[in-house]
């Protein structure tokens, strides 16, 4: 599972779209499993688009029926998927209801599975966490560590950090259209050249900002915040603190590769 | 992937509301165009008319008459039998025959040789009495007159039944009055079809396009398949509706034939003149024909105008020189229909735009060569071949343009 992030207007969606298609690409290419894609392989790709849109008169389980055979199911096959969607969806009993007589969470689940029911190969998300409510979102984590794990290869852009961080293996982070981040999450945090530095209680805070390789200090629920050089040397740091209640040394968040990151990438 | 799309738009269409309203009100209107006017001239009923014996003679004549002229074939002609079957009653004297006309027993009473009794003034259109009446009461009173000349009765009775005069024309039958109906109904039908199927095709594009989903359909399969497959799917249920609607005429007009088999003068068809053997396989192919060709020639055009504005709204604005040029071309057709074979008509029939119009019509009346039939649908089938590949390049190059209306440069240059 890819998290694909960056900024507003870096490009998420541009890429996303790249790979079905439906941008003209100035230069460059996408290719999966070393090849170009084309027809073919798009069939094998699920996508939930930023822009959500379904045919609103269509009854839904002819819909998911129907995109279901667009990517190469027989009839019998994708109605018997559409049927069991829809019971997992909780929309068992709404097989002939239409799209627009659907609440607006429904319609989004309707949207899923459209992306999901031929289990395709790569599935492509676009902010599939935005406009979700906390239970739907914890079904939307869950239906992609799932799909994960049958080894579909997921790719999704949020701006939720710590979801991603939660829930993503490997990140890509973007700005101005080029990748400035990328990797495992794990490695990403260990090669970061930051380390985390969290205070509570300390004798001399304040000494701190004396010392070299000390980066930045903001205040959060009593606790003072530090980015220092990964090589700094943790055991100097309390000496020089005089001794703390709280103190932790850890890699950095995604939020703050993230912040790192971009930062630099703009300033490049 | 092809066969999916067209069966979505042919079930979608074919299911919903508006093609079975559609359907069920073109049949009631065409249906009502054959058969009120048969029920308004429904005369089968004989006219009733009672005598009493001093106007026996006059009546005897008069089915005499009658006799010779349906020999003759004169009953089918209008002008020389308004009436129809007359079937005479007996009545015993005047005071019997202002009964017998006052209860309305009898539509007319004749009580001596010169004198018709009628319920009001005006019931019998010209002369208050039935032709055939009329003209015995001539044969009647020339009688007198002839009887010294030794021609008999019987011959008198002949001469005076029968149309004597044969008529020779010097440019060939004149049009025929049930090809002329046969033309318009089936210009209407193309007309009506094209403006509803081609609303459908422009509302369609649009609809997915301000829906959004065409942003899924296309990451699946290329713009181009789906915009063959909505022209083939939309194209199958307006065949579906015209097979419905002539199927259904096809069956009234038999019914109604076979009411009166042997005298569609007065009953059925025959009020409009039109009867199922007017109706040719060959005028309904050739419609069908050109209903293919007009339907693939606009619809591709309908979508690439559907595929230019992104609001539903927006797409009848954009559509109205599409549909002036549907209309155009029926004013073409008209003006065909009254003169198949002048300078219009043949410019008509080689504008791609105007041929599906025009072309049936001239068919339907007998005035178009078979070489100008196939010039006009080469000239047709390659525009309809250009037009795909314009209309569908601006199709492709708008229908992922969200937002505002899209300039027809812009598509074509394709820059998503």
């Amino acid at each position: 599972m890819l998290g694909f992030l960056g900024p507003n207007g870096a490009g998420k969606t541009t890429s996303m779209r790249a790979v079905f298609g439906l941008v003209r690409l100035d230069s460059g290419g996408v290719r999966w499993r070393g090849a170009a894609i084309g027809e073919a392989e798009r069939r094998t790709f699920g996508y939930l688009p930023e822009q959500r849109g379904l045919y609103p008169k269509m009854k839904i389980g002819e819909q998911l029926t129907y995109f279901a055979r667009l990517h190469g199911l027989e009839r019998r096959e994708a109605e018997s998927e559409a049927k069991s969607w829809l019971e997992r969806l909780g929309l068992g009993g709404r097989f002939t209801s239409k799209l627009e007589e659907l609440s607006h969470g429904n319609q989004q689940r309707v949207q899923l599975a459209v992306a999901l029911i031929h289990q395709p190969d790569l599935l492509v998300l676009d902010e599939p966490f935005s406009g979700l409510d906390p239970m739907g979102v914890d079904e939307m984590a869950s239906v992609l560590s799932e799909q994960a794990a049958q080894g579909t290869a997921v790719v999704f852009s949020s701006h939720q950090l710590e979801l991603v961080e939660d829930l993503c293996d490997d990140v890509a982070i973007i700005a101005s259209g080029r990748i400035v981040l990328q990797g495992e999450v794990a490695d990403l945090k260990r090669e970061a050249p930051v380390r985390l530095l969290e205070v509570g209680g300390a004798a001399r805070p304040e000494a701190l900002d004396r010392l070299a390789g000390v980066h930045h200090r903001s205040r959060e629920q009593g606790h003072e915040r530090f980015l220092v050089d990964a090589d700094t040397d943790p055991v100097a740091l309390l000496d020089a603190l005089g001794g703390a209640e709280h103190f932790a040394f850890t890699p950095p968040s995604l939020e703050d590769l993230f912040r790192e990151a971009v930062g630099n990438g703009g300033a490049r | 992937m092809i066969g999916v799309v067209i069966g979505r738009e042919y079930r979608e269409r074919v299911r919903s509301k508006a093609f079975i309203l559609a359907t069920v009100f073109t049949v009631l209107i065409f249906g009502s165009i054959l058969v009120i006017p048969s029920i308004l001239a429904d005369d089968d009923e004989p006219t009733l008319v009672g005598y009493t014996s001093e106007a026996g003679h006059v009546m005897d004549v008069a089915q005499a008459l009658d006799e010779v002229q349906a020999a003759e074939g004169l009953e089918d002609d209008p002008d020389a039998m308004p009436e129809l079957t007359i079937e005479a009653v007996v009545l015993t004297d005047r005071a019997d025959a202002e009964q017998a006309v006052a209860s309305g027993e009898v539509d007319l009473a004749m009580v001596d040789a010169s004198t018709a009794l009628v319920p009001r003034e005006g019931i019998f259109a010209s002369s208050g009495v039935p032709g055939v009446v009329r003209q015995a009461a001539r044969v009647v009173a020339l009688e007198e007159v002839v009887a010294d000349t030794g021609i008999t009765n019987d011959e008198l009775t002949e001469i005076l039944g029968a149309g004597l005069i044969e008529v020779e024309s010097l440019e060939g039958e004149a049009v025929d009055e049930s090809r002329t109906i046969i033309a318009y109904a089936g210009m209407m039908l193309t007309y009506v079809a094209l403006l509803m199927y081609g609303t459908w095709m422009l509302l369609g594009v649009t609809e997915e396009k301000s829906s959004r989903v065409v942003e899924i359909v296309v990451a699946t399969i290329r713009p181009a398949t789906l915009l063959t497959g909505k022209v083939i799917g939309i194209g199958l249920v307006a065949l579906t509706q015209l097979v419905l609607i002539f199927v259904f005429m096809g069956g009234l007009l038999y019914a109604m034939g076979l009411r009166t088999p042997d005298d569609l003068g007065g009953a059925g068809g025959g009020a409009l003149g039109v009867t199922i053997d007017d109706i040719s396989i060959g005028s309904v192919l050739m419609l069908v024909l050109w209903f293919v060709v007009g339907f693939s020639i606009y619809n591709v055009l309908f979508a690439a105008v559907g595929s230019l504005v992104s609001r539903v709204e927006d797409a009848q604005n954009a559509n109205i020189p599409l549909s002036l040029s549907v209309v155009g071309s029926l004013v073409l057709s008209i003006s065909t229909l009254g003169n198949p074979s002048g300078t219009v008509a043949i410019i008509g029939t080689y504008i791609p735009f105007s041929a599906p119009f025009v072309v049936p019509v001239r068919y339907a009346l007998g005035s178009i060569a078979g070489w100008e039939i196939l010039l006009s649908l080469g000239i047709s089938l390659v525009t309809f071949y250009l037009l795909t590949r314009l209309a569908g390049r601006i199709y492709e190059g708008a229908i992922l343009r969200a937002g505002g209306r899209v300039k027809i440069r812009e598509a074509w240059r394709g820059d998503r």
